[in-house]
């Protein structure tokens, strides 16, 4: 936007120039505001709003249950993610997004291998609480190979090759296309929360 | 209310636009923007290939009752718009296409002495519009905006620079020309806004800025003034069709008000060009 927002805003962060305004000193104090440097004089927070990570390209989504939270040292114009372990210049802070998918892979990589250390064991238990790890289990999860028989187009409901009946979510009918009812099908589906299919491709018709 | 001002169809071979911008905002989930948003940058590539985001830290700030300014309660966000260039031939930036999670603006910048038109702007709005909306499942829209910013300054508007390099403003917006009292010149601060409800039903807006620019070492005097149409329909609904029509529409009404902003001196400087 050019118009009615900041001037042409500049690839540096650009602070308020009320961070200058001095706080009125209170009539009784112990120490000068200079033998006294509280870390909150230095660091400002801000919060990245941006809630889901592409993963796989954007076929995975790592989802956040809060925006980040920058800790942004207004001397070396740097930034801590808060709980995430990473530290990075605020002239970067588009990449972010990236470092953070990166942080999230790396320890999920070796959290995996087990070969996590102390300090890595610390920082992974703080992302997990932070990220929906359940639902990028399901996104990230392979599909499994399924076999049923196409019962109603509307409500789309299915009964698998077990017998459960499960009626699916009108989102997945373009799948069923093809089909009639009555129409024994393959298809490679993904499973969620409770076992209810996320995601179906790859459908097939078995032959009578 | 002042009625309705007939179009007339004049254009200027050589206004005072240094950028314009045409906008739209889309109902996207955000779970559709960003998971097709790594498939999006490189067909935006293909023709803007330089990637420079804009990015804004934002912090809120109020005022006691003794107007004493204070920093808001709020907490202060980071905000990264997705901006990618295309340059000319003489390697300048001049075509910007921008990203945000419901929005698409392209901005078309003045090339030196070329100010460029809006049949420019609207093409390449045309070609882009479709694509944005196929790519992210838009399924409606609800606002469009139309942006021009204008520049008075030496390199742009010579005629109105006095000998010491001083801005004659007065003798170009009508709203400084005819103030009544005695006075010797127009000092700075220039800085005025306002607003006009253009049309309830749509409903449209348009809304006049004026501000003097921080003159650089090398500059001298600048005022800019920035002019925006927009048509937001809230929670409504706008197809593909709907949002070129409003942009045509919010053209008319940037038409308009050109031509009663700006002295009659002004745009015989500006070399009119009645069609």
């Amino acid at each position: 936007m050019i118009a009615f927002t900041a001037e042409s805003p500049s690839a540096n962060p650009q602070f308020s120039p009320v961070d200058g305004i001095n706080p009125s000193v209170p009539s009784q104090v112990l120490a000068s505001p200079t033998q006294l440097t509280p870390p909150s004089r230095l660091i400002r927070t801000y919060d990245f709003p941006q809630q889901l990570i592409p993963l796989d390209g954007g076929k995975t989504l790592l989802r956040l249950r809060a925006p980040l939270r920058l800790a942004v040292d207004r001397i070396t114009l740097e930034f801590d993610v808060e709980n995430w372990g990473i530290r990075m210049r605020c002239d970067d802070v588009h990449e972010l997004p990236r470092q953070i998918a990166r942080r999230f892979l790396h320890l999920f990589s070796r959290a995996d291998a087990r070969v996590l250390s102390n300090q890595e064991q610390a920082d992974w238990l703080k992302i997990l609480d932070q990220v929906d790890y359940t639902q990028f289990s399901v996104e990230r999860a392979a599909p499994h190979y399924v076999e049923g028989t196409l019962l109603k187009k509307r409500p789309l409901t299915v009964e698998w090759h077990d017998g459960v009946v499960e009626h699916l979510p009108a989102s997945h009918s373009p799948v069923f296309f093809p089909l009639d009812e009555g129409d024994r099908f393959s298809a490679f589906a993904k499973l969620g929360k409770d076992n209810e299919v996320y995601s179906i491709e790859r459908l097939a018709l078995i032959p009578a | 209310m002042a009625e309705p001002t007939p179009t007339v169809s004049v254009s200027y071979k050589n206004p005072p636009i240094i950028e314009r911008a045409l906008s739209v905002r889309g109902d996207i989930k955000p779970e559709t923007f960003y998971s097709q948003f790594e498939t999006w940058r490189p067909l935006v590539e293909e023709e803007f290939p330089e990637y420079d985001p804009i990015k804004e830290w934002l912090v809120q700030i109020g005022q006691t009752k003794e107007g004493m300014p204070l920093l808001d309660q709020s907490q202060p966000v980071v905000r990264v718009t997705h901006r990618f260039w295309r340059r000319n031939q003489d390697g300048r930036r001049f075509l910007s296409i921008r990203i945000l999670p419901d929005q698409l603006t392209l901005n078309l910048h003045r090339e030196g002495s070329v100010p460029h038109r809006y049949s420019e702007l609207r093409a390449e709005f045309e070609r882009w519009l479709p694509r944005w909306m196929s790519h992210f499942s838009v399924s409606g829209c609800s606002r469009v905006q139309l942006e021009y910013v204008n520049l008075l300054s030496a390199k742009v508007t010579p005629q109105f620079t006095d000998d010491k390099g001083g801005l004659m403003i007065g003798r170009v917006l009508k709203v400084f020309a005819g103030i009544p009292t005695h006075h010797q010149g127009i000092i700075p601060p220039y800085d005025c806004q306002m607003g006009l409800r253009i049309d309830a039903k749509k409903p449209a807006a348009f809304h006049l800025r004026v501000r003097g620019l921080i003159p650089g070492p090398k500059q001298g005097v600048g005022v800019r003034i920035d002019f925006l149409a927009v048509v937001d329909k809230g929670g409504g609904y706008l197809s593909l069709s709907d949002v070129l029509n409003e942009a045509d529409f919010l053209h008319t009404v940037m038409v308009e008000h050109f031509d009663a902003i700006f002295t009659d001196e002004a745009k015989q400087s500006f070399e009119p060009e009645v069609k």
